[in-house]
């Protein structure tokens, strides 16, 4: 706990009802981050304070038109290439007004990202577990599937990687990070993805591939908080494949951002 | 007040996953993960259900309904744009889109009429630190519950609140208004707000 706790809690009423300066509200804000007994107790006050505020007034005429106007503007729908674009971020379509340019880049980037890993919960659901015993992660935690020496899977996936029939795929980073990795597919489905240059995660967490096909999203595999060569198996339909980070043991249906996507030309 | 009574069912959405019998039965925390999906019927629903109250609260602190509408809109888009921000496990979606309400309405309070705002203090000091406002809570509040609970709170905890909350005074601004210290002022919109949890929660309303 920190020094200033005592100080903060006094100020946890006013904060609620926003009757803070703003010096005020950003060291309350970034106490609550640390504390969770602070952030319930200021739910428990905004939920009083919305009972105050009830009035049981009907919603105003015209008003869900103009935002149903505004969803229209939005990006609808998953697009393949403009998520992999450099420009996916910098859409210009219309958004809610007053806000700042900064944070409303960074919805329209997330809420491009969004579909790919939030359509298609059932498809997923189904595949996951038919494919997870296909991979093969270098740190043993990952996979029940067949046991295959480092060296050889290595080996194997750099031969695919030089081999012309072999479709490659670069998975980059949609906010510009400096991250990539490279993935390998042979004609008959046999993927291999090199994650050398991923950062390892905290044991309690994870990379997951997955693969993406127009709405449906498929999970390809749990690789584990330090992958390096992993194998997986590419239906021939797939449009790109992405990558997430999880908590352990990973997920049917990822509600996370895509830290890198590739499209499968 | 508007004229015809109910907020209309928006419009047939194309984007739809549940039956309007589904969508009534939800809960509001499945709606959000509907939104989450884009589904519009879903947002439509949320909409239904708590626009009215969003709207009621902007307008009574920014006191012009245009100004207000716009508060509704931006809520409910924020909520499209943004659905992960709302954490059920953190309360309520209706105090969560009343909370962007108030913060938002609050903003342009303060943004706009700011230097007008201290030049009519003094005016502001009659009209707003006593009867008048709390008044208006006695008219405005559905809950005899809540009522109760506001009035059981001592005066100065009942004043510092309204004040704050729907006059979008600070703090500080309350203890100027009231001519008391500012931790006074503090605590007591603390202690208040805990004492009307308190007592509403042991008549049955809001514990969870």
């Amino acid at each position: 706990m920190d020094d200033n706790h005592d100080e903060i809690a006094e100020l946890l009423g006013a904060y609620a009802l926003d009757a803070v300066d703003d010096h005020e509200r950003v060291a309350v804000e970034e106490h609550l981050t640390r504390c969770p007994r602070c952030a319930a107790e200021v739910a428990d006050h905004r939920e009083v304070a919305a009972m105050l505020a009830f009035s049981g007034a009907p919603a105003p005429e015209g008003v869900w038109s103009k935002i149903v106007d505004s969803l229209e503007e939005q990006p609808p729908e998953l697009d393949l290439p403009a998520l992999v674009g450099p420009t996916a971020t910098a859409s210009s379509t219309a958004a809610p007004p007053s806000d700042g340019g900064d944070e409303l880049a960074v919805r329209r980037a997330r809420r491009l990202r969004g579909p790919v890993l939030r359509g298609a919960a059932a498809a997923a659901l189904v595949v996951v577990g038919l494919v997870a015993g296909v991979l093969i992660g270098n740190d043993g935690s990952s996979s029940p599937g067949e046991e295959v020496a480092l060296d050889s899977i290595d080996a194997v996936a750099r031969r695919v990687l030089n081999d012309p029939q072999a479709t490659k795929v670069t998975l980059s980073s949609l906010d510009g990070e400096d991250l990539s990795a490279t993935a390998a597919v042979e004609p008959d489905g046999s993927g291999y993805l090199l994650g050398t240059s991923l950062p390892a995660l905290d044991a309690r967490e994870t990379y997951q591939l997955w693969g993406i096909r127009g709405e449906t999203v498929v999970s390809l595999g749990v690789l584990g908080p330090s992958p390096d060569v992993v194998a997986f198996h590419l239906d021939p339909s797939t449009e790109a494949l992405a990558l997430t980070i999880e908590d352990a043991p990973g997920v049917p249906v990822s509600s996370n951002p895509a830290l890198l996507v590739g499209t499968v030309s | 007040m508007s004229d015809s009574s109910h907020p209309r069912r928006p419009t047939a959405p194309k984007n739809s996953s549940m039956t309007v019998e589904q969508l009534e039965q939800a809960s509001d925390a499945t709606l959000v993960v509907s939104i989450g999906r884009y589904h519009e019927d879903a947002l439509a629903e949320v909409y239904r259900r708590h626009a009215g109250a969003v709207f009621a609260l902007s307008r009574r602190l920014l006191a012009d309904r245009t100004l207000a509408e716009e508060i509704v809109q931006e809520v409910f888009l924020r909520l499209w744009n943004d659905p992960d921000r709302f954490d059920p496990q953190r309360g309520s979606l209706r105090s969560y889109l009343l909370a962007q309400c108030h913060g938002r309405s609050v903003d342009l309070i303060r943004s706009e009429s700011s230097r007008r705002r201290r030049e009519e203090k003094e005016l502001t000091l009659a009209a707003e630190a006593g009867y008048d406002l709390e008044h208006e809570v006695w008219d405005l509040a559905v809950s005899d519950r809540v009522k109760g609970a506001l009035r059981e709170l001592p005066e100065g905890e009942r004043e510092a609140i309204l004040l704050a909350y729907f006059g979008g005074h600070t703090y500080r601004e309350v203890a100027d208004l009231l001519d008391t210290p500012e931790g006074t002022v503090k605590s007591r919109i603390r202690s208040g707000l805990k004492r009307m949890r308190g007592d509403l929660v042991a008549v049955g309303i809001g514990g969870e």
